[in-house]
C-alpha cells in the first residue's frame, strides 16, 4: 500500500511539473522524481513517461497546453462517458479542468460562453491503436526510408519504441483532430512478438514526438500473434513459421526474463518483460483468433503479467467469458473482416456482444481515414449490436470511444469522461455523434481550443501539406 | 423515389421481376401480396460503383482471389466473368445492407497499363449474379502502378494512347478481322463501352479528358482524388466518377488534393458521381462501405437526393445498366429495398429486400455467427446449429 501511495505521489509531480515550460523550478522537481524513482524505482518508473528503470527520461514530454481558457459549454446534450447522458446541461471549464456538470451553471465573469444548444458535447475521443506518424501519409509502403511501422530484424523487439518513427507532420493527425481524436496510442507493428513500447500522444501540433506526448503516461508494450509474425519470419525460414513457433517464442522470452540470467540483466528487452512482470507495463497484444487470444491469457498467468487489451480481437466475442475473468479489455473494429484468414469470423456485433456480456470493449482505427471518423465507427457498431437484438444507448456507447479506451492505455484518471478535475478534453458536435451527418464542430484539449470547424486559424495544416498547389484549398 | 423525385405515400404495383406501377392513389390488385412501408424510405438497391465482389472471399488466401493475373498472353482479354462465385459471403452481407447491383473490376491484367474487363452483377439471392460481362475496359495509371511499365506514368499514357490509336487505324483500315475485339477496343472506340481509368492525379485526370477529345470515347474515372479540380471540363465531358468519399486524406503523392467535399463539389459542376469503398471495406463491406461514403458526403455539403443518386441512377448510367436499374419507375427491375430510417445513415437498416421483383434474404454468415454466440443461445454448445433459433432471427430485429 505504501508503495502505491508513493507512485500516486510522483505522479502528482509529474502532472503539475511544468516540464516543457518556463520552470524556475525544474532542478528541484527533477530532483524529487529522481528521489522518487531511486527510492521506489518499481513504483516510480512506470508511471513517469515510461522510463523503465532510468535515471533520466531521455524523451520527457515538452507538451505544454495552448492557451487555457476558462469556457463554459452551454445547454447541450452531454455524453459524459462516465455513463450519464445530461440534456440542456452545461460543462464549465476551468484552468484545464472540468469543474463542473449540471443544468443551469452560472455564467461567471472572465468566462466564454460557448452556446451547445442543439449540440452535443462528448470527451475528447481515444484512439487506442493508432499508427500515425510511424504510417505517414502519404503512404509510401514499399519504400524503406520513410516507412516506419515495424522493425522486422527480431521477433523480440521489446525494446523497440514507437515514438522514434512518429512524423509528427502526418496529415492524419489534423483530420483526426477534426473528427473529435484528443489522446491517441500510437503502437509499433505486428511483425514481431514483441513489437517495443507504445507512446501515448495528446493531438496537439508540435515539431517534435515530445512536444505531443502526453506527460507522466503508463508506458505500455506491444505484442503480437497469429498471421502477422508468422508472414514476417516464417517465410524467410525463420521462426516463427507457425502458431506453434508464435507461442513458443513469446515463452521463451518470458522464461528468460523471470530467470533473470546475469547478461540479460542489461539487456533493455528483458528489463521491460520484467517491468511488465512487475505490472509497470500495460501489455497490448494483436491478436484475433480465440484460441490464440486463450492461449495469450494462459501465457499471463503463467508469467504473472496483466493483458490491458486484446486489439482487433475479431473472435473476442467467442470467448467473452475469457475476458471477464481476466479483467482485460477488446479492442476491435465495428466492421473489418475477412481480408485474411484469422479475421474470417469477424462479425460486426463483436463490441456489441461483448458490451453485452459486460466486457470492456473499445472501438480502434488501426488506419488513418477510420481515425478521423471514429464516431461512425461507432454509430456502425452500435446498429450491429441492434441489428442483433442488443439495445445500446448513446451515453453506454460513447464510452467505447472514451472512458474504455483510457482504461485501455492506463488514464482512466485523467481522460475519458467529463467528471470534475478530469483534463477538459471534449468535443463539440454538431448534432448526436452517432449520426453520419454529425461533425465536430470545436474540439478542447486540456482546456485549450485546438480545433474550430468554422475558423480557419484553428484548423492545423502540417507542414508536408503547405504550399501544395493541388492542396491550396486547405 | 419515383424517377428523381421524393414522393410520399406512395404505392408500388410489382409484377413479376418488374415495377408495373407506381405513383400515389394507385388500387392495389386483388391478391396481390401488401407489404406494408407507412412511413419507410423506400429506394432502389444500391449499385456499388467499383468492387471486387465475387472476386475474393479471403484476401491473403489466393485460392479464393481471382481479380488479377500477372502472367499468360490473354492481355487486355483478361475479363473477371468466370471468377465470379454467387456464394462469396461477402454478397449476401452486402446485399443485408442493401446492395443490389455493383460493377465488379479486374485488378490487373498481364498488359499494363490496362487491367482487364469489368462486369456488371446484380446480387441475386441464389444462382448467378453476372449481367454484362465486357461491361467496361479498365486502366490504372499513376505514380504507385507505374513502375509495371518501367517507373514512369508518361509510358503508362504512351502504352494506352498507342493501343487506342492502332486499334483505331486497325478498325478503319479493316485490317481487324476478327471482331468484335476480344480486348473490347472497338467497343470502347465506338463508345459502346467506357475506358475506366484509375487515376487521382490532376495531370493524369487531365490525360483522361484529352482521350475523351481525341478518340470520342467513353471516359469513367475510379478514385479521381483531385478530380474536382477540374470539374467543370469533366462535366462538359460527361465523365462520370467513381469516388471513393473516405479519401479525403493524401493517402499517396498523387493525392495532394484529396478532400472530402468532393463530391459536392464535382455534383454541383454538373457530374455524375457514384461511389466506392476502399480498403477492406471495398470488397468485403461492399454495401454498407458505400452508404457511409454517400452520408460522409452529405455531412461535407452533398446534397441528400444527389447522395442517393450517387448510389443509384449515376451508377447505373456510367455502366450501362440504366435501361432497366437505378429508380423507381414503371418497367424497371424491382429492386427495391424498405429502410428503418434514413438509408445514409448507419444507425438504419434494410428491413426488407426485393431484387428483381424476389424477397431476398437479408440474412448473412455474420447474422448466424452472431446468433451462435448470443446471449440468447447460452447453454448450448455453439457447434450445434439450432434451426428453428436461426430462422427466427430472419427478421431483423429492433
Amino acid at each position: 500500500m505504501k508503495k502505491h501511495l508513493m507512485a500516486q505521489r510522483c505522479t502528482q509531480i509529474g502532472n503539475t511539473a511544468p516540464l516543457g515550460g518556463k520552470p524556475n523550478t525544474i532542478s528541484s522537481v527533477r530532483d524529487v522524481i529522481l528521489w522518487c524513482c531511486i527510492v521506489l524505482l518499481a513504483a516510480c518508473t512506470g508511471e513517469r513517461g515510461g522510463s523503465l528503470g532510468e535515471d533520466v527520461d531521455p524523451y520527457a514530454s515538452t507538451y505544454v497546453p495552448s492557451n487555457q481558457i476558462d469556457t463554459l459549454f452551454a445547454n447541450g446534450t452531454i455524453l459524459d462517458g462516465a455513463g450519464n447522458r445530461f440534456d440542456g446541461a452545461d460543462v464549465r471549464v476551468r484552468d484545464g479542468k472540468v469543474v463542473a456538470i449540471g443544468n443551469g451553471l452560472e455564467r461567471s465573469e472572465g468566462t466564454t460562453v460557448i452556446d451547445a444548444t442543439g449540440r452535443w458535447i462528448t470527451p475528447g475521443i481515444i484512439d487506442p491503436h493508432s499508427h500515425l506518424g510511424n504510417a505517414a501519409l502519404p503512404f509510401v509502403p514499399d519504400e524503406l526510408p520513410v516507412w516506419d511501422v515495424n522493425e522486422i530484424t527480431d521477433p523480440n523487439g521489446a525494446d523497440m519504441r514507437a515514438e522514434h518513427g512518429v512524423r509528427v507532420q502526418d496529415p492524419a493527425f489534423a483530420r483526426a483532430l477534426a473528427g473529435g481524436v484528443t489522446t491517441l496510442q500510437i503502437l509499433p507493428g505486428s511483425a514481431n512478438l514483441f513489437g517495443g513500447r507504445t507512446v501515448i500522444l495528446k493531438n496537439v501540433t508540435g515539431v517534435t514526438v515530445q512536444d505531443l506526448k502526453f506527460p507522466s503516461a503508463p508506458a505500455g508494450m506491444k505484442m503480437a500473434c497469429g498471421e502477422n509474425p508468422k508472414f514476417s519470419y516464417g517465410e524467410d525460414g525463420k521462426a516463427p513459421a507457425s502458431r506453434m513457433g508464435v507461442v513458443e517464442g513469446m515463452r521463451r522470452a518470458w522464461a528468460r526474463a523471470r530467470a533473470d540470467i546475469r547478461e540479460d540483466q542489461t539487456d533493455e528487452r528483458y528489463k521491460i518483460l520484467r517491468a511488465a512482470m512487475n505490472g509497470e507495463i500495460h501489455v497490448h497484444i494483436h491478436c484475433y483468433r480465440a484460441e490464440d487470444i486463450a492461449y495469450l491469457f494462459g501465457m499471463a498467468r503463467e508469467f504473472g503479467f496483466k493483458i490491458a487489451a486484446i486489439h482487433h480481437a475479431s473472435e473476442a466475442y467467442k470467448i467473452r467469458d475469457t475476458f471477464l475473468t481476466a479483467d482485460s479489455c477488446a479492442v476491435v473494429w465495428s466492421d473489418w473482416w475477412g481480408y485474411k484468414l484469422e479475421a474470417y469470423d469477424g462479425i460486426r456485433a463483436n463490441a456489441a456482444l461483448l458490451h453485452s456480456s459486460g466486457v470492456c470493449v473499445t472501438l480502434h482505427s488501426d488506419s488513418p481515414s477510420l481515425g478521423q471518423r471514429m464516431n461512425v465507427e461507432l454509430a456502425k457498431a452500435v446498429a450491429a449490436g441492434h441489428r442483433a437484438g442488443i439495445d445500446i444507448r448513446p451515453e453506454e456507447a460513447i464510452r467505447w470511444i472514451t472512458f474504455n479506451a483510457a482504461r485501455v492505455i492506463g488514464l482512466e484518471d485523467r481522460i475519458g469522461s467529463l467528471e470534475p478535475g478530469k483534463n477538459a478534453d471534449i468535443v463539440l458536435w454538431s448534432g448526436n455523434p452517432l449520426s453520419i451527418y454529425s461533425r465536430a464542430d470545436l474540439v478542447m484539449i486540456d482546456g485549450a481550443m485546438v480545433y474550430d470547424r468554422f475558423d480557419p486559424a484553428l484548423q492545423p495544416i502540417s507542414d508536408i501539406e503547405l504550399g501544395q498547389p493541388a492542396s491550396e484549398h486547405i | 423515389m419515383i424517377g428523381d423525385e421524393i414522393i410520399e405515400n406512395a404505392t408500388i404495383i410489382i409484377r413479376d421481376d418488374r415495377i408495373e406501377a407506381i405513383g400515389t392513389g394507385i388500387a392495389v390488385p386483388v391478391g396481390a401480396r401488401v407489404i406494408n412501408a407507412d412511413g419507410k424510405f423506400v429506394l432502389p438497391g444500391f449499385m456499388n460503383g467499383a468492387t471486387q465482389l465475387g472476386l475474393t472471399e479471403i484476401n491473403s488466401v489466393s485460392g479464393t482471389v481471382d481479380h488479377t493475373v500477372t502472367s499468360g498472353d490473354l492481355g487486355l482479354a483478361f475479363d473477371i466473368q468466370y471468377g465470379l462465385n454467387p456464394n462469396s459471403t461477402l454478397i449476401g452481407l452486402a446485399r443485408s445492407d442493401g446492395l443490389a447491383r455493383a460493377m465488379v473490376v479486374p485488378g490487373g491484367a498481364a498488359a499494363a497499363p490496362f487491367e482487364g474487363q469489368g462486369a456488371t452483377i446484380t446480387l441475386r439471392d441464389r444462382g448467378k449474379i453476372l449481367d454484362h460481362p465486357h461491361a467496361a475496359l479498365f486502366a490504372r495509371v499513376g505514380g504507385a502502378s507505374s513502375a509495371s511499365v518501367g517507373g514512369s506514368r508518361s509510358a503508362q499514357w504512351k502504352i494506352l494512347r498507342k493501343k487506342l490509336q492502332t486499334a483505331k487505324r486497325d478498325i478503319e483500315q479493316g485490317t481487324e478481322d476478327a471482331v468484335p475485339r476480344a480486348d473490347l477496343l472497338d467497343l470502347v472506340l465506338d463508345g459502346r463501352k467506357p475506358l475506366a481509368i484509375h487515376a487521382s492525379r490532376e495531370s493524369d485526370i487531365r490525360h483522361a479528358l484529352k482521350l475523351v477529345d481525341d478518340f470520342g470515347i467513353r471516359v469513367v474515372i475510379i478514385g479521381g482524388a483531385e478530380s474536382w479540380r477540374v470539374a467543370d471540363e469533366i462535366a462538359d465531358r460527361d465523365i462520370g466518377i467513381v469516388l471513393d468519399a473516405y479519401a479525403g486524406q493524401p493517402n499517396s503523392f498523387d493525392e495532394f488534393g484529396a478532400r472530402s467535399d468532393s463530391a459536392a463539389i464535382l455534383v454541383a459542376a454538373g457530374v455524375k458521381v457514384a461511389f466506392m469503398a476502399t480498403s477492406i471495406h471495398y470488397s468485403h463491406d461492399a454495401g454498407s462501405g458505400i452508404r457511409d461514403a454517400a452520408g460522409f458526403s452529405v455531412a461535407f455539403g452533398l446534397p441528400w437526393s444527389e447522395a442517393v443518386r450517387s448510389l443509384t441512377t449515376y451508377p447505373a448510367e456510367m455502366w450501362g445498366v440504366s435501361n432497366v436499374y437505378g429508380t423507381l419507375s414503371e418497367g424497371k427491375s424491382a429492386d427495391i429495398t424498405i429502410w428503418s430510417g434514413d438509408p445514409l445513415e448507419p444507425l438504419s437498416m434494410p428491413e426488407f429486400m426485393l431484387i428483381e421483383g424476389k424477397e431476398v434474404s437479408l440474412t448473412s454468415r455474420q447474422d448466424i455467427l452472431t446468433h451462435r454466440y448470443a446471449p440468447a443461445n447460452d447453454g448450448f454448445r455453439p457447434a450445434y446449429l439450432r434451426r428453428d433459433a436461426l430462422d427466427a432471427n430472419d427478421e431483423p430485429k429492433h
